[in-house]
């Protein structure tokens, strides 16, 4: 058989060594009877010629199937793996007629181009992300002008360049004096004023350059706390504020709550505020199922207290006789107590009537729970004993009908 | 003008509850067409839908009223009940007082109630339920909280307080400020 | 179980009073009735007797009447009306006990209707049926009798008057009732002032005006006689000359100073029950039980008027009044909102709504149904507004505070009915603000009627154009004057696509239709005037407009009127 190994464009083909052994006659005939059988003639014809697409290894058989041969489960596989097998013939016999180089006693065939175009491996790119001002000039149809370098400035009564150099010196034999305006510190130097706002307009700029890259690269950088305070709103400042005080903790404790200082407005998420004349229906059901929930059964705390205490005082009081305790087992370890066992009880029959006597009219509920619990001595099981511990002990003990109370 | 809040609503309910118990459901349940609740200016009124969607039309500073007003949502977030909203309580309300004559006036002057202004009481009422206060002619004047149970009630002492005041009829001309601004 | 409330209009069954539902109206054919009636024995008796007697009177009147028509002026039968109307309609108001109300010639009561259908409303006027039932055809035979003593009663009457008249004038001629000259009246004025002397003046002027051409002096003006009394009256009963000058042109001397007189004195109070709370009958007995006398009033199936409280009880305060059974208003105040006649499930606006009694006279005549918008300028009134409508139970409505005239922009064409009270200078109401008399001037009339006229044409274009059963605009004033009355509503005719309409009441006097130099449109008659002196309400003025279109006519008119 040939083996194939299919490495970038080029196949190396390897011919396999025959094994001459003692029965090799009957190994030789073998593998000639199998490759008289198998091996059909190589070549392969097809109504409608195969397609094939050398560089990518591709085989488009484009042939009608047959319907019968299809249809029938039993022939069917037979019959596709009949077809896949003469497509690869054909796709090896156009390999095979390439020109063939030897290296290292490999053969290797170069493959041709290939001739069909595959799909998009990975999705299209999507386009540059726009600055918010192209978007906004977007919307609004706004459109770029030319503008020119040089206006005519009419106090200097020349061509002033808009940037660039000499257009500082034009400014400042504009502004040579500035007028104070009524409103203001006579005090305060405008120039000086005028300056510093200036720096801040290029600050600003720079700010939201950066602040585009950033978008473009999809750097992402917290909204709050970058800039100055020039750009922030209070209620910016606030929340960065809020946001690094509880970021990362100090040395594991955070900053401790100043007692005069105003909470962060606005960190909450922002909540679906209902319409005025929405839906009348839909309202109406909301009611409803707030209702609903209303009408639940809360919890009746009194009848809750009351039990809570009733319990306490059982336990109590079972501490003191030693009595036992039992979770939510059944206390005739698994047997009901039926009418008659409560009527025997009372009447002083059954397992208690020892205690009866003993105790007098009015059993007491701790007498009765010790009575009960009598009956369990033979029922014991290793799980009641590792449960109850020291109390399991004291039954044990009172079986005598002592009073003994311990445990 | 806007619809109540999910625990604004739950605040409302659960006064209602207080005085009417389950027929808070008729209030929203009603036959004659869908009824809402709505906030203006701090006060929850209760209006029919087409009411209220005429009302919206209006320039919402210039409302001043829909429908009833039940009661006020307060400052430190509790929703308060007021008298304005006797029509509908005394319609579902189960537990009744009655007065006597001589203890009308006292009751709608803002006092408490008193044993010996109790002429009738409704059966089986709990310690602290609502209650609405009837005239010995069976004319609602205001709504109250028990002070006793209506079984205490018969072995009171005369002195006693047997219902707090809660809100009376009398508001309309002694309180108009607080109730109608 | 909790007392549910049903909102649903039972159909009353049974026997009862309730149940009787109005008839529909059966217009006697011409004898035809008469002669359908089977009579009996004696009524066959009777009938002939009475042919007989007739026969004889017929004669007999016939010639008396030739002699009344001689002998009395002409204003002196207008005062005997008057007279009469007075003497009718005190009537009605402090009779404790129903009397039956007897039937004089003419039909001065005052009567109402309950629940007028609008289409009757075009045609003529209805017969009317009020609580005493009085007017039946089952009683005609036995009421004939009393009829024709009435008759009788006030022939001699009529008679004794003249007779009065008479001797009056010979005694005038012998007495020479002596007023002086205008000059010497100012004189007098300006200095210190007798009212008593002041007052018999002006009843001497008035005497002589009232039969002018006997009794006058013939070297005087009749206008300087006016003048005289218009200064005495301005003097004694503290006018300024403005609103006496405006009075005097509305009135004939004689009913002059019973205005005056009667705007002196405060009109009875009255109360309304609230229908959704209780009945006028349980109410009327719980307040006699209070201590408070009332008495039902005959033209309203739900007023009482208060003839007496006792002194501990305020009538502001009783449990029945903060437990929103009745409210306290003025009777003139129900007549708007009858001539309105809203029905149930309508969408009404009432523009200028505080304190608020004839919002809820509404809602309750339309039972809590439907949509009301009550509106007023005013907070501190808005207040009043809300307290009311809540004490009274009404949940249909919504309070605004607003102008009135912003209604239009925000919904043109929306309301079934609308109902505007307009703010007016109050001349009907002097006797509750006496300060009336002197403050107005005719800016202060102008201001009114300006804002009136704006009012009324913001309410024409809320409402939706006449679809059968509404489209309506009651327009109603607490003023006699008619710069803000007729001048509006023909104003209003002018710029709109609308036209009057019976208010389907029976009571005032019908609205001018020429006054002095103006000439209004034809139908203005149907609008209505009340007086102070005549039916013992505040003044007051009502029409009923009906919306025909939506597109303003003030064009076309005008067009017309050129090409004319």
């Amino acid at each position: 058989m040939n083996d194939f190994a299919i490495t970038d464009c080029w196949v190396r083909k390897n011919i396999p060594q025959c094994n001459m052994e003692e029965d090799t006659a009957a190994r030789i005939q073998e593998i000639l009877d199998k490759t008289t059988e198998e091996i059909k003639s190589v070549a392969v014809n097809k109504e409608v010629e195969l397609a094939i697409d050398v560089g990518n290894l591709l085989v488009s058989d484009e042939n009608a199937l047959d319907e019968k041969l299809i249809r029938d489960p039993v022939t069917s596989d037979e019959y596709l793996r009949g077809l896949a097998r003469d497509g690869v013939q054909a796709l090896l016999t156009k390999i095979w007629e390439l020109p063939s180089h030897q290296i290292d006693n490999s053969v290797y065939v170069k493959l041709p181009k290939p001739t069909t175009r595959l799909p998009r491996e990975k999705p299209l790119p999507k386009g540059p992300i726009l600055t918010k001002w192209e978007q906004y000039a977007r919307e609004k149809g706004i459109t770029r002008r030319k503008k020119e370098k040089k206006l005519w400035d009419e106090t200097l009564k020349r061509w002033v360049p808009r940037y660039g150099y000499r257009k500082a010196q034009a400014d400042k034999e504009k502004t040579w004096v500035l007028e104070v305006p009524g409103n203001v510190n006579p005090y305060e130097d405008q120039f000086e004023k005028r300056s510093k706002l200036k720096k801040e307009k290029v600050a600003k700029n720079e700010y939201q350059r950066l602040r585009n890259i950033a978008r473009q690269n999809k750097i992402e950088v917290p909204k709050v706390g970058v800039t100055g305070s020039n750009f922030a709103t209070p209620r910016e400042l606030g929340q960065a504020m809020h946001h690094a005080k509880h970021a990362t903790a100090s040395k594991g404790k955070f900053q401790a709550e100043i007692p005069g200082e105003k909470k962060a407005r606005g960190m909450g998420k922002k909540r679906k505020v209902e319409f005025t004349t929405g839906d009348g229906e839909q309202e109406k059901k909301r009611c409803l199922d707030i209702l609903n929930k209303l009408d639940k059964p809360g919890l009746n705390l009194d009848l809750a207290i009351n039990k809570q205490i009733k319990d306490e005082n059982v336990d109590e009081s079972l501490k003191r006789i030693g009595g036992k305790k039992y979770g939510r087992r059944s206390k005739m370890g698994g047997r009901h107590r039926t009418r008659s066992d409560y009527k025997g009880d009372k009447q002083g029959k059954g397992f208690n009537k020892i205690l009866k006597g003993k105790k007098g009219k009015g059993k007491t509920r701790q007498a009765a729970a010790a009575g009960s619990q009598k009956k369990k001595a033979g029922k014991f099981d290793s799980t009641f004993k590792k449960s109850m511990g020291a109390g399991s002990v004291g039954a044990n003990k009172n079986r005598g009908g002592k009073k003994g109370s311990k445990g | 003008m806007r619809p109540l809040k999910v625990h604004e609503t739950n605040l409302v309910f659960e006064k209602l509850k207080h005085y009417i118990g389950s027929n808070v459901r008729a209030l929203i349940e009603r036959s004659d067409g869908l009824y809402c609740f709505r906030l203006n200016r701090g006060k929850v009124y209760y209006v029919k839908e087409d009411l209220m969607k005429l009302a919206a039309t209006l320039p919402r500073e210039s409302i001043v009223s829909l429908g009833v007003c039940f009661g006020k949502m307060t400052k430190s977030g509790k929703f308060l009940l007021l008298v304005t909203a006797l029509e509908f309580l005394h319609m579902y309300c189960q537990n009744k007082i009655w007065l006597k004559e001589s203890a009308e006036q006292n009751f709608m002057y803002g006092n408490h109630v008193y044993k010996a202004g109790l002429s009738r009481i409704s059966e089986n009422i709990p310690k602290h339920a609502g209650v609405i206060v009837y005239s010995s002619k069976d004319i609602p004047l205001g709504f109250g909280v028990t002070a006793k149970a209506s079984v205490d009630c018969r072995h009171a002492d005369p002195m006693d307080i047997v219902c707090f005041h809660q809100a009376d009829i009398g508001e309309y001309i002694r309180n108009e400020e607080d109730l109608l601004s | 179980m909790g007392r549910k409330a049903n909102y649903d209009t039972k159909a009353k069954r049974g026997p009862g009073k309730k149940t009787k539902k109005q008839p529909t109206p059966i217009f006697p054919t011409d004898g035809a009735e008469n002669e359908e009636r089977q009579l009996s024995h004696r009524q066959k008796q009777r009938a002939k007797k009475r042919s007989l007697k007739q026969s004889k009177k017929d004669k007999v009147t016939a010639k008396k009447q030739k002699i009344d028509m001689d002998s009395a002026g002409e204003e002196a039968l207008d005062s005997e009306d008057q007279g009469n109307d007075s003497d009718a309609e005190e009537q009605t108001y402090p009779t404790a006990g129903k009397k039956k109300m007897l039937l004089p010639a003419k039909k001065s009561k005052l009567k109402i209707f309950g629940d007028s259908d609008d289409d009757e409303e075009e045609e003529s006027e209805q017969e009317a049926v009020d609580d005493y039932g009085v007017g039946s055809d089952s009683d005609d035979s036995d009421d004939e009798d009393i009829v024709k003593k009435s008759k009788k009663l006030e022939k001699k009457k009529k008679a004794e008057i003249e007779a009065g008249d008479a001797y009056m004038d010979e005694a005038a001629q012998k007495l020479e009732v002596d007023i002086p000259s205008l000059e010497e009246v100012v004189e007098e004025l300006k200095g210190e002032v007798d009212m008593p002397s002041i007052h018999s003046r002006i009843k001497d002027t008035a005497f002589v005006l009232a039969e002018f051409s006997k009794r006058r002096d013939p070297n005087r003006s009749r206008s300087e006689y006016i003048q005289i009394l218009l200064k005495d009256l301005c003097m004694y009963y503290s006018y300024n000359e403005f609103l006496m000058e405006k009075m005097s042109d509305m009135f004939s001397s004689g009913e002059l100073l019973e205005f005056l007189e009667a705007s002196e004195l405060p009109r009875p109070v009255t109360i309304r029950t609230n229908t959704l709370k209780t009945r006028r009958k349980a109410l009327a007995a719980a307040l006699i039980a209070r201590g408070v006398d009332v008495d039902v009033i005959g033209w309203s199936k739900v007023g009482l008027v208060v003839m007496r409280t006792s002194g501990n009880v305020t009538l502001g305060a009783t449990t029945e009044y903060l437990a929103g059974h009745y409210i306290i208003q003025g009777a003139s105040s129900f007549l708007p909102v009858m001539a309105l006649a809203p029905k149930e499930g309508e969408k009404v606006l009432d523009m200028c709504a505080a304190p608020g009694g004839k919002t809820t006279h509404i809602a309750a005549i339309m039972r809590n149904s439907g949509m009301i918008v009550c509106n007023d300028l005013h907070r501190e009134r808005v207040k009043a507004l809300v307290g009311n409508l809540h004490r009274m139970g009404i949940t249909n409505a919504t309070i605004t505070c607003k102008d009135g005239r912003t209604f239009p922009k925000m919904m043109p064409q929306f309301f079934d009915r609308v109902l505007l009270d307009a703010p007016c200078s109050g001349t009907g109401v002097i006797s509750k603000d006496q300060s009336v008399k002197t403050r107005k001037d005719p800016k202060d009339i102008q201001r009114c009627a300006h804002l009136q006229r704006e009012l009324l044409l913001a309410a024409i274009d809320s409402v939706h154009k006449y679809d059968g059963s509404s489209g309506y605009i009651v327009y109603s004033t607490c003023s006699v004057l008619v710069e803000e009355n007729e001048d509006v509503i023909e104003y209003a005719l002018k710029r709109r696509n609308v036209k009057l309409v019976p208010t389907g009441l029976d009571v005032g006097k019908p609205g001018f239709v020429n006054y002095r130099e103006k000439r209004f449109h034809s139908s203005m008659n149907l609008c209505k005037r009340m007086y102070p002196h005549t039916l013992n309400v505040d003044g007051f003025f009502l029409a009923k407009l009906k919306k025909l279109g939506n597109v303003e006519q003030s064009s076309k008119d005008e067009e017309e009127e050129d090409g004319e």
